[in-house]
């Protein structure tokens, strides 16, 4: 017993070696302890169950025989000695039996009560199945875009024939009045299919990193060419631009042509009106210090009832019986990536049978 | 029959309403093929173009814009009329310069009249580069006739 000490300390002492032994020996992760030259003088149970070496081959030996580089070894000591740790460094390490085991390591460098540096502790996590599970989500990933594209693709391209023979069709003068009606039914369902493959492709552009880069995009074009494309999809409709500024620009992504083309579409599609009419206004506003730009789309359609102006925004939530529920939602989604807000009124105050007006606010960019 | 139309697409269906099409608004069919690298290769042996190219991006072999690129290196003068249901072809094609570019699928009326643009404008190219032969004709006469 050393001068000073007590009984019960030294006893305490040793019961905390002890549990700390027991605690090293037992544990899952492979734990191990190197000297300043980088030979080993701790390594677990479960370090010899991760690498196939047994404490007797092992001891004594430089971790180098774990490692198939000398240089990573060299940049992970590097590390230790100037930054006193590595942490959830990923490394290959080579078992006896040959095999590469791609690991997660921690390594702490050890230092005595004055200071010195005297080794080296790591802790050695297994990242096998972690490794598997990335390598499945990143083939699922690239499945999913395969089969995306694929389907939309062919889906559009199908529709080319399918939408310009039903446009030949009805050219036919001597077609009877039901005939006609019944071809521009076929032709309004081919539309509904092309809308929902450009939502659901939109959709997952979306969800990928590139879709969701927000620049300075100029408005007016946008517009215009929204406008065109849904007039050339429902020429029966009628698109009025009340206050157009060609020059405006907002923080939005290419994705704002899916947006403005996906309010208008909403107008269009659920106008059970004989003449039915939408109406885009452009109007600039300042909030504070903050410009923003005001898009609005009224119809002169069914409406919104107030229970649903904000239901109308929710992602898979079907509001009525026809349509997906998506042109809503996924406007939602794409103006919470710009910034911007959007909300539906009634086109007339408190009267939702006039028809509905939607709401967009974009942030504009000072020029 | 007005203009000269080179179709390139490799849908029968989508093919079949193209000549349909150009046959009711009274456009010539000039040729009609399936790849990039047939409508490249017409370009080589032919000395007399056609007039437009009805394109479609995704092709088997070469894609769309890579014929079209090609087409160009020959016959700078070349115009393409791109439906495509390929949308980052459409970036890509408006960069090129393409004037005409349709996400499929187009209408036949909006298709019909980007044909007829491109068909005017290939008209006008013909008759600037006939007239500026004659001056280059009238100018190589000229010492001559003094």
């Amino acid at each position: 017993m050393t001068k000073g000490e007590k009984i019960g300390e030294r006893g305490t002492h040793v019961g905390e070696l002890y549990l700390l032994g027991r605690l090293l020996e037992n544990s899952k992760v492979a734990i191990t302890v190197v000297d300043t030259k980088g030979n080993l003088i701790l390594f677990n149970r479960a370090a010899e169950l991760l690498t196939g070496y047994t404490r007797e081959e092992v001891m004594g030996q430089t971790v180098s025989i774990f490692y198939e580089s000398r240089e990573e070894l060299e940049r992970i000591a590097k590390t230790v000695m100037e930054h006193g740790k590595v942490e959830n460094r990923e490394v290959t390490l080579l078992t006896k039996d040959g095999h590469r085991l791609p690991v997660s390591i921690l390594v702490t460098a050890l230092h005595d009560s004055e200071g010195a540096f005297v080794g080296s502790l790591g802790i050695t996590v297994d990242i096998r199945e972690q490794k598997r599970l990335e390598q499945d989500v990143l083939e699922q990933k690239r499945l999913v875009a395969f089969y995306n594209d694929l389907l939309f693709h062919d889906i559009l391209n199908f529709s080319q024939a399918a939408l310009g023979f039903l446009e030949l069709l009805l050219e036919d003068i001597s077609l009877s009045e039901e005939q006609k009606r019944l071809l521009k039914l076929s032709k309004r369902q081919s539309n509904r299919i092309q809308n929902l493959v450009r939502r659901v492709r939109t959709l997952s552009v979306l969800e990928s990193e590139e879709g969701r880069v927000v620049t300075p995009i100029l408005l007016g074009p946008v517009i215009e060419q929204a406008v065109s494309e849904v007039i050339e999809a429902h020429p029966e409709t009628k698109i009025e631009l009340c206050s157009y500024h060609p020059d405006i620009r907002v923080w939005a992504s290419p994705l704002l042509l899916d947006l403005v083309e996906n309010l208008l579409t909403n107008g269009v599609v659920h106008n059970p009106s004989p003449n039915p009419v939408v109406w885009v206004t452009v109007r600039e506003i300042e909030r504070g210090d903050e410009a923003f730009v005001q898009v609005t789309v009224e119809d002169n359609g069914a409406g919104i009832s107030d229970e649903r102006k904000q239901l109308v925004f929710e992602r898979y939530r079907k509001t009525n019986e026809h349509g997906s529920g998506l042109a809503l939602s996924l406007a939602k989604e794409l103006v919470d990536l710009f910034g911007g807000e959007i909300w539906a009124e009634d086109r007339v105050e408190k009267d939702p049978s006039e028809g509905a007006r939607i709401v967009l606010v974009l942030r504009r960019v000072w020029e | 029959m007005r203009g000269r139309v080179l179709i390139v697409e490799d849908d029968p269906d989508v093919l079949g309403l193209y000549r349909l099409l150009l046959a009711r608004r009274e456009m010539e069919v000039w040729n009609a093929v399936r790849t990039g690298e047939e409508a490249v290769d017409l370009y080589r042996a032919k000395a007399d173009p056609p007039d437009v190219v009805l394109l479609d991006h995704r092709l088997p072999g070469c894609t769309g814009l890579e014929a079209a690129n090609r087409i160009l290196d020959l016959h700078p003068a070349a115009l393409f009329v791109l439906v495509t249901a390929d949308e980052s072809a459409i970036s890509i094609a408006r960069a090129m310069g393409i004037k005409w570019v349709h996400r499929k699928p187009v209408g036949n009326a909006k298709l019909v009249q980007s044909l007829m643009q491109a068909l005017d404008e290939a008209e006008s190219k013909a008759e600037g580069e006939a007239a500026e032969e004659r001056t280059g004709v009238a100018d190589e006469e000229g010492p001559g006739n003094e």
